[in-house]
């Protein structure tokens, strides 16, 4: 080996083998397949189609777009995210995906010292509190909840979510024992109340996980051509 | 029908999907994620992938994007050390700068922008032509070459690399581009 393109494909022959195992992969990605079915169709989030929930699928009736008419979305070719859910679970599944990442980044993290030790890895799975509340549960004064995710948006929500964590889905927040600890349990995500219109506006989303290990982020959301969007951070934020 | 077909190319796919993800990437769980990702949003097309004719090619284009996009993680555990599986033969002092030198390498890769990291998996391990990869990074051949090249002058000038005294490759064409020299490379 004398060639410095030859020691680089030497040194992919080496690694390579370091790969993860497929059969975790296959079993996630058919397993998910399976939930996701009866596949969905693109709804823009402004579009003036009309939607029909139909079980935990979400069809669209008097002719709605159909996703394989575009090509922005072609997974092969750009990184865009079909805006093909409600407008609720399209806003929440992309800060939800946000906020997960930011959260548990490794030693990036302000949050990392406290939360799951891992090597900068969402954790397999989590629980989100179905009833939206005010400042994601951190508001001073009398607490202000919003209507439980519908049926069809939960689903929306897992299923986009479902490459990054498993969802499971509770009515209330449940009792944190003093001993719990990060990793013990999944962590409980609150979301903020969905706010009106097109944005820009803020949307919080507060975490616990483990004895008095919480967290709060807020996020400026905005519909920018059609597609929602987190164009930064906003106010309150804080750490437990 | 479609849909037994991407259960299918799922089963027959992944490991080599991963061992790309992998390769470029730097990172397992970044792997699993990207793979993971391009598989579920390729099912959604899945109909239409098949009637393009050659669904390998599409999610393949679709990992090494995903991972364009995908937010860096530091990967902690991630160190490189010297593989397992080593000649077992006794080894001496050219095998054990051998070694060194290509465990030097990939720890040299993760510090490669993406795309240049990119371009030389997809020539030196899926051993893609040029034209192909092109096509998966969108872009023009010449670009691939370009990258490549700038990716083997960010290894060679390294420190630490440098002491090897690697030639560049640059006397000999690699085998799949189309170009008979890289004279645009001397920079």
């Amino acid at each position: 080996m004398n060639r410095i393109d030859e020691l680089v494909r030497a040194s992919l022959d080496d690694h390579a083998d370091e790969a993860p195992l497929a059969a975790p992969v296959v079993t996630r990605v058919l397993n998910r397949r399976a939930r996701r079915r009866p596949g969905r169709l693109a709804v823009a989030a402004v579009a003036a189609s009309t939607v029909a929930v139909v079980g935990i699928g979400i069809a669209v009736v008097g002719g709605g777009s159909d996703s394989t008419n575009r090509p922005a979305s072609d997974p092969a070719f750009a990184d865009n995210s079909e805006a093909d859910v409600s407008r609720t679970a399209a806003i929440y599944s992309l800060t939800l995906e946000r906020f997960l990442r930011d959260s548990f980044r490794g030693e990036e993290s302000a949050q990392s010292e406290k939360t799951y030790r891992t090597e900068g890895r969402v954790p397999p799975a989590i629980q989100i509190v179905s009833r939206p509340e005010k400042d994601a549960g951190w508001a001073d004064g009398k607490r202000e909840f919003g209507d439980p995710l519908s049926p069809e948006d939960r689903a929306a929500i897992e299923a986009e979510l479902s490459p990054l964590t498993e969802v499971e889905w509770i009515q209330k927040m449940p009792r944190i024992d003093p001993d719990d600890r990060p990793g013990d349990t999944p962590p409980v995500i609150t979301l903020g109340l969905l706010p009106d219109g097109d944005g820009p506006a803020d949307l919080s989303l507060s975490a616990i996980h483990g004895f008095a290990n919480g967290w709060l982020t807020t996020y400026v959301v905005e519909a920018v051509d059609g597609e929602w969007k987190v164009t930064g951070t906003g106010v309150p934020s804080g750490v437990t | 029908m479609a849909d037994t077909d991407f259960a299918d190319y799922v089963h027959a796919r992944t490991a080599g999907l991963l061992r790309l993800a992998y390769l470029i990437s730097g990172d397992r769980h970044t792997a699993e994620d990207i793979v993971q990702e391009a598989l579920l949003r390729a099912h959604r097309h899945w109909d239409r992938v098949v009637r393009n004719g050659d669904p390998h090619a599409y999610v393949r284009r679709a990992v090494v994007n995903q991972h364009r996009s995908w937010r860096r993680r530091r990967a902690s555990t991630e160190l490189a050390v010297a593989p397992a599986g080593m000649p077992t033969t006794a080894p001496t002092a050219d095998s054990q700068e051998s070694v060194a030198a290509r465990d030097l390498t990939w720890r040299l890769l993760d510090e490669l922008p993406r795309q240049q990291r990119a371009v030389l998996v997809l020539r030196y391990y899926e051993d893609l032509p040029d034209a192909e990869i092109a096509e998966i990074l969108g872009c023009a051949r010449g670009t691939v070459r370009s990258l490549a090249t700038r990716a083997f002058a960010r290894l060679r000038e390294h420190p630490d690399l440098s002491r090897y005294g690697l030639p560049d490759p640059a006397s000999t064409p690699h085998p799949s581009s189309e170009s008979p020299s890289l004279t645009e490379e001397s920079s």
